[in-house]
């Protein structure tokens, strides 16, 4: 496998992002093969192109940005552990996905150990910087999708905001692709009820 | 606020993650990479995939020459007897020495075996003659 021998991209000195985190399968490989190699500095650019989507997909999991937080950089040290292995790693994006729905798993795990809090709070969805007037909708809808199951909540962020297959939805939680789909489907159905019910006037 | 089956409202998406945990984050991630032992000779070759092969395939070739080369040679042409048994015949002095008895042990009840008791003092009987 030929990797770039160093594009702009593996350091901190970029910052792009596509949207909803998605990038090009061989720059992925590329951030992976130059960490295996020991460039510390091709962190810097795995945290740009992935952050985004650890930190989402662990929120929407935990349903805490604190939890979130740790989420993020307990996978990028899982990553800094691997070495070497992570040049064998088929599918960069997918695996980093995978380590953050386990790691997300074991920190509700023991989160529940020691406090029992509300996800109600949690802000699942923010409006757009250049429309703030929609926060209130944002907020609703937040509200509405902590009311989901934790596996609705899932497929429908690596769905709609990580631009997930059902294919790659159901490697990264472990779940065959029909029971992904499935999933999504009963969350939208789902979400669209609770929709309707919200708008239904009080009596 | 409209929902579709496969979409939902646009323009709103999760948070980004706040700025503040880029340095937290790459700093522990760092800081576990500079930790993390060097690669020594041995894990070097062994995570190798070509020198891996090449050592399995030099192992395949030793088995396969012990089991089919070693059955051939085993398998070929017996060695003539000793020579020296041969050439004595001939040499009245080398005969001498293939001849040499063996040192006899004086104990009660040891008998050596030498060339001239180990020959059968008694005859076998003899096959009755049926005819």
């Amino acid at each position: 496998m030929t990797r770039p021998a160093g594009p702009a991209w593996l350091d901190d000195s970029s910052t792009d992002e596509t949207q909803f985190g998605v990038a090009d399968e061989d720059r992925w490989e590329a951030l992976f093969g130059a960490i295996a190699d020991g460039r510390v500095r091709a962190l810097d650019g795995l945290y740009n192109l992935a952050a985004t989507d650890i930190y989402r997909l662990a929120l929407w999991r935990t349903g805490s940005r604190e939890d979130a937080e740790d989420v993020v950089q307990d996978v990028f040290v899982k990553v800094a552990e691997q070495g070497v292995r992570l040049a064998k790693v088929r599918h960069p994006r997918r695996w980093l996905l995978t380590v953050t729905h386990r790691r997300a798993i074991d920190l509700v795990r023991q989160r529940r150990r020691r406090r029992a809090e509300s996800i109600d709070d949690a802000s699942f969805l923010e409006a757009p910087v250049s429309d703030p007037d929609r926060g209130i909708e944002a907020e609703t809808l937040s509200r509405l999708i902590a009311r989901l199951s934790v596996k609705q909540r899932e497929v429908l962020l690596l769905r709609h905001f990580a631009d997930c297959t059902f294919a790659d939805i159901g490697r990264i939680t472990g779940v065959p692709t029909f029971t992904a789909a499935s999933r999504h489907r009963l969350a939208i159905a789902k979400l669209r009820r609770l929709l309707e019910k919200s708008h239904e006037p009080e009596i | 606020m409209n929902l579709r089956s496969d979409h939902l409202p646009g323009g709103l998406t999760p948070p980004q993650a706040p700025p503040e945990l880029r340095q937290r984050v790459l700093s522990a991630a760092r800081r576990t990479m500079s930790q993390a032992p060097p690669r020594d000779l041995w894990m070097r070759i062994w995570e190798n995939r070509p020198i891996r092969l090449a050592w399995a395939a030099s192992i395949g070739a030793l088995i396969f020459g012990h089991l089919v080369i070693g059955e051939a040679v085993s398998a070929g042409p017996a060695q003539p007897a000793i020579p020296l048994a041969v050439a004595a015949g001939t040499d009245a002095e080398l005969a001498e020495i293939v001849d040499l008895q063996r040192v006899t042990v004086e104990l009660p009840g040891w008998e050596m075996v030498t060339r001239d008791t180990a020959t059968p003092t008694d005859p076998p009987p003899e096959s009755e003659d049926l005819s």
